[in-house]
């Protein structure tokens, strides 16, 4: 026994001669809200799938714990796991009641009480048929499934697809004011980097099946600058920096960069934060990769 | 209070400066009860751990202090601590902005302070 919640060793799944997964190994701690972050095709989904005991990996190609025991086929972990997927697989003629009714039968930590304030809160309608609902319906339901589940491990793989504005405010306040009373291992996959990554605690990035960055979110945040100005004044201010990308306008040069001390404005030189969403993309550069390497900013 | 949160800073940073700003209107007085953790979280949006970082960092600097089981509490002397630190920075970073702003358009010393004398 260990107290990762979930611990992934050497972990490869391939897909004919493609790498789905490519030897990774990471562990999170339970009780933590952590961002999945990556491109499209990147391994997200795969991994998850793994992780919930969906997929296989390949033979004798990871070690695979949730709460300390491996997930396959068993019943005691996987009612601790509530994965709510991009898509459901629900039977289209199926009312959203029958869907709630048998889903609730799964998970031993549901709350009835909470399931019905959630339908409220997230406007839905039981007696419309699966089939019936809009892409946002659709999510909505997944959200009001994994939030009454409060299963010690919820993992939410996209879970803003068509919600309306209202509707993912009413997710991100819902989901810190029910964390802060019932806490629990949270996994959000996300390509809305900017608008969610206040709820993470930290960031997992994959990228090309691999591990490329876990980290404190709010502290990786806080390492990505924007200099601009004059070069020479620009230039001294990102030394002992990691220039990610330049870029020249006017007679001004911008350097993206990397840094783990904070960089205070000089004459010449401005000095902006960078979005998390900026950072992950300068992160994922595949030009910059060996240099982000060497640097020990990512793996 | 600041009520709401923007982009500028980091999220702690933006909490602990939330806090300051409060203490230093009066708002929240010395000995007087700071919200939780959670209640940051909450109000903002925002993951708890992040929210303890901006009132973690409160607490090093002796601004607030923790009473265990009760909460937290704005320290004595935070007041003049938090006026100190802030007209540090302010000198360090708004003034030296001004000045820098102020000579790219060419106005004079003797300008500014006129301005000055004629604002305050």
């Amino acid at each position: 026994m260990n107290n990762y919640a979930i611990e992934i060793k050497g972990l490869t799944k391939t897909y004919g001669s493609h790498k789905a997964i490519d030897n990774m190994s990471l562990s999170l701690e339970p009780n933590k809200i952590y961002g999945l972050l990556g491109r499209n095709g990147a391994g997200k989904t795969t991994l998850l799938n793994i992780l919930t005991g969906r997929l296989f990996a390949d033979a004798g190609k990871g070690n695979v714990k949730v709460f300390g025991s491996p997930v396959y086929e068993n019943v005691d972990i996987l009612k601790q796991i509530c994965y709510v997927e991009e898509k459901g697989f629900y039977s289209g003629v199926l009312k959203v009641s029958d869907i709630l009714s048998v889903v609730r039968g799964l998970y031993p930590t549901w709350d009835m009480e909470y399931e019905k304030r959630l339908l409220l809160l997230f406007e839905l309608d039981t007696r419309k048929q699966y089939r019936q609902l809009s892409r946002g319906m659709e999510s909505s339901l997944g959200l009001v499934i994994g939030l009454a589940s409060r299963a010690p491990l919820t993992i939410f793989d996209e879970p803003s697809l068509g919600l309306d504005a209202v509707i993912r405010e009413r997710f991100y306040s819902e989901i810190i004011e029910d964390f802060t009373e019932n806490p629990r291992t949270v996994i959000i996959s996300t390509h809305l980097i900017d608008e969610v990554n206040s709820l993470f605690e930290e960031v997992v990035i994959v990228n090309d099946g691999k591990l490329l960055l876990k980290a404190d979110c709010a502290e990786l945040k806080s390492k990505g600058f924007y200099l601009s100005g004059r070069e020479e004044a620009v230039r001294k201010a990102a030394e002992g920096a990691v220039v990610l990308s330049e870029e020249r306008f006017g007679g001004s040069l911008t350097l993206s960069v990397y840094s783990e001390k904070e960089i205070a404005p000089t004459e010449g030189a401005e000095v902006q934060p960078m979005s998390l969403q900026k950072l992950f993309v300068e992160l994922i550069n595949p030009m910059i990769h060996e240099q982000l390497v060497k640097g020990g900013i990512v793996k | 209070m600041k009520a709401i949160l923007d982009g500028s800073k980091s999220i702690f940073i933006q909490i602990c400066e939330a806090v300051e700003d409060g203490i230093l209107t009066g708002e929240i007085g010395e000995e007087q009860p700071v919200p939780s953790t959670n209640q940051f979280a909450k109000h903002f949006s925002i993951n708890p751990a992040t929210a303890a970082k901006g009132v973690n960092l409160l607490v090093d600097e002796g601004i607030i202090y923790k009473k265990r089981g009760i909460g937290m509490f704005v320290a004595a002397g935070a007041r003049e601590k938090i006026r100190r630190k802030r007209k540090q920075a302010f000198i360090r970073d708004k003034l030296n902005e001004l000045l820098s702003e102020a000579e790219k358009l060419d106005i004079s010393k003797a300008e500014i302070i006129e301005i000055i004398e004629r604002e305050m």
